[in-house]
């Protein structure tokens, strides 16, 4: 049922909250979060360990954007805590008790993971250059010598370093979220986060981006990635995690998850998806 | 037929209350920009009855004339005891009218810089001032500079009214002269072309401001 | 309240928005009337054509409405021509909202695809036919909203005709100031009177706006 896998990870609830054990990267317990009359998650708990990538799947509306988007405090959670490699993220503590963490401890938090968005959204105004160092330099405070070799080093890994002094416009998409994984990069991150990394792109560009993303969990990255690429979710993720209207259906290894599915939606989902794949493929 | 000599004669007065007009249209720009961007800020955050509110006002400056506007504040403050020059009044008039027009700028400007950008930068852990003054503001400015020179336009072209409420701004002056000397035409030629000037310095400002601003696409 | 007061006075007031549509319907159908093929003959490649057309346009926008009005009323007097004042207003206005609806309308040209003019071709019609058929139809509904934008600011600066003595609504609320020593409650019925007016416009123009959308 569903309450067994939820209460499987969920703190039972005590009165001060525990730190995850060491190892776990990321921990997210019990978010919940609303937008207006609609409860978007209902309660999701999960936890990354160092080095582990993740697959967050699901039909749209079942809140994996929105999870991932509270990880970071894109978006503020309702309920629920966030830690972060044994940080507690979301709340601090004062007078001996929690309240939500303010903009200022949020952003510092904020840097350490790293974001790539399925619309890029690099600067547009600013090079491709530009768009790298521009928050080593102003939140890391790094000089900018050291800034743009660690660019020209990103850039290198990702097979751009040719694309250096050009806009954003004049790449494409493939190109660009390339740039944008390798902006992110550019923080050293603890965790990696990726929304739907290639479902703004031409099928042709699909494969680059997947290959860095590949490359980057072989060099061990803790990476969460929302996705709708079975392949992906098949070949590289440690685990799938199926969410559904704002909670946690079923995790696991790909294979269990795809040939014993304990839920019928997630034998539905995965029938679909795996249909409209097929369909691109011919 | 035409005196010249009239035109020279007056001319220094002219420039003399052209010198008002600009100040005149700075105040007023000013005011008026700072009442926009802080409707804008309450529009975009606050209560749906300041909301409501602003709509309302919103509403009365786009279909009311400013002239009456102006008279409102001549023959109206006077009377609950509030001693104003007549230069303030034209300025709170028009800053107060303008105000309208200049949140709807703001807003566009900033509604067309798309929100993933704000992520993005956020998710940088960027601060709050850095994301506006590198992401956002490059983005927006190229897109509402030119509605913003346009009103400013306008409102060198509204100053003119202040002269009806004894501004002594170009056109107020002007008409004084024509009924002084009984030659308008070799009044207005004069002041048609200062005024045409003045635009034109708008319009350079406006392209000198749209290549520093320039967003490469 | 004084409910007397505003109501006697309210109806003096009323009689000048009589010369207050006049002077707005009279120029919105003139400066229409003008622009129309002003808008067109711009659009050639003759610069014979575009450049007084565009020197025109460029003078007539960036030179304030008062100064036009009094260029019409006094101006025109020192040359022989006396006007009255409602039809110097008349005048000046149509000389200013011609060159903003000229602009109007060439922005609804251009936003008429080339293919339009293709498919009339390939199609046989005859160049009037084209411009009155197919062409003109098209440039109205996308001029539609920022003529109708246009309407309204013309309709809001009626009340500079005040100051040349045309008996409109400021007018006439200006001379009732001096008698009832009551400014406040004149000029926010004046006022009221014009919100009143432009918000009938602005109806008309969401109106318009939601049956075009629907066409399309």
């Amino acid at each position: 049922m569903i309450t067994d896998v939820v209460s499987d990870f969920a703190s039972p609830g005590p009165a001060w909250p525990e730190t995850p054990p060491p190892g776990v990267i990321l921990d997210l317990r019990t978010i919940v979060k609303s937008f207006g009359v609609l409860q978007v998650l209902r309660g999701v708990s999960l936890r990354v360990r160092k080095g582990e990538v993740l697959a967050l799947i699901g039909p749209s509306g079942s809140g994996k954007t929105t999870l991932l988007r509270c990880a970071n405090h894109l978006e503020q959670p309702d309920g629920g805590e966030v830690w972060l490699d044994g940080e507690l993220v979301s709340h601090r503590v004062t007078r001996g008790r929690l309240a939500k963490a303010r903009e200022g401890e949020l952003r510092h938090h904020r840097a350490e993971m790293g974001m790539v968005f399925q619309s890029f959204n690099l600067f547009p105004h600013l090079s491709v250059l530009q768009n790298i160092i521009e928050a080593p330099m102003s939140v890391r405070r790094l000089s900018r010598e050291v800034a743009v070799q660690r660019a020209r080093d990103l850039l290198q890994k990702v097979g751009l370093v040719d694309k250096i002094e050009a806009y954003p416009l004049q790449l494409s998409g493939g190109q660009q979220q390339r740039v944008a994984i390798a902006r992110a990069l550019a923080m050293e991150p603890k965790v990696m986060l990726f929304d739907e990394p290639t479902s703004a792109l031409d099928p042709e560009l699909v494969g680059e981006v997947l290959g860095t993303m590949r490359m980057l969990a072989n060099e061990g990255m803790t990476m969460l990635v929302v996705t709708h690429e079975m392949d992906f979710a098949r070949d590289v993720a440690d685990r799938v995690v199926f969410m559904d209207q704002g909670l946690i259906l079923e995790e696991g290894p790909f294979e269990q998850i795809f040939t014993a599915p304990r839920h019928e939606r997630t034998r539905t989902f995965l029938q679909r998806s795996l249909q409209s794949n097929n369909e691109r493929e011919k | 037929m035409f005196d010249w000599q009239i035109v020279i004669t007056h001319l220094p007065d002219l420039l003399r209350a052209t010198v008002r007009t600009i100040q005149l249209t700075l105040w007023t720009v000013l005011l008026g920009t700072v009442l926009g961007v802080a409707l804008a800020i309450v529009r975009q955050s606050a209560a749906p009855m300041l909301g409501r509110a602003i709509a309302v006002y919103s509403w009365f400056m786009r279909t009311g004339p400013l002239l009456v506007i102006l008279y409102f504040l001549y023959y109206g403050l006077p009377r609950v005891g509030i001693y104003l020059p007549a230069f303030q009044l034209a300025v709170l008039g028009g800053g107060v009218a303008s105000g309208a027009y200049y949140m709807e700028i703001i807003r566009g400007g900033i509604l067309a810089v798309p929100k993933g950008q704000m992520d993005a930068a956020r998710a940088l852990g960027m601060h709050p001032l850095r994301v506006w003054t590198r992401v956002v503001l490059p983005q927006a400015i190229p897109v509402f500079l030119p509605p913003f020179v346009s009103n400013t336009q306008l409102i060198l072209k509204g100053s003119s009214l202040a002269g009806v409420i004894t501004v002594a701004e170009l056109t107020g002056v002007g008409n004084r002269f024509i009924s002084l000397t009984f030659r308008p035409l070799e009044i207005l030629f004069p002041v048609a072309v200062i005024y045409l000037t003045l635009n034109s310095v708008l319009v350079l400002l406006q392209m000198a401001g749209e290549r520093a601003w320039h967003t490469r696409r | 309240m004084d409910w007397e007061f505003l109501a006697h006075n309210f109806r003096i007031l009323i009689r000048g928005t009589g010369n207050t549509l006049l002077l707005g319907a009279a120029t919105l159908v003139l400066a229409t009337l003008l622009a129309l093929p002003l808008a067109a003959a711009s659009n050639t490649q003759r610069r014979a054509l575009r450049w007084p057309i565009a020197a025109y346009a460029w003078a007539a926008r960036g030179i304030p409405e008062l100064i036009i009005l009094f260029f019409c009323f006094y101006g025109l007097g020192q040359l022989g021509l006396r006007l009255e004042p409602m039809p110097a207003a008349i005048l000046a206005f149509t000389i200013f909202s011609t060159a903003y609806f000229l602009e109007i309308f060439r922005g609804g040209l251009r936003g008429v695809g080339r293919g339009q003019y293709d498919g009339a071709a390939a199609l046989g019609l005859s160049y009037p036919r084209m411009m009155l058929r197919i062409i003109l139809p098209q440039v109205l509904r996308i001029a539609a909203p920022a003529y109708l934008t246009m309407a309204i600011s013309v309709l809001k600066l009626t009340s500079i005709a005040s100051v040349v003595a045309v008996t409109e609504v400021t007018h006439t609320a200006n001379k009732m100031i001096v008698a009832t020593q009551r400014p406040f409650e004149i000029l926010s019925m004046a006022f009221l009177i014009y919100v009143v007016m432009n918000s009938i416009l602005i109806g008309l123009q969401m109106l318009i706006e939601k049956r075009l959308k629907l066409k399309t």
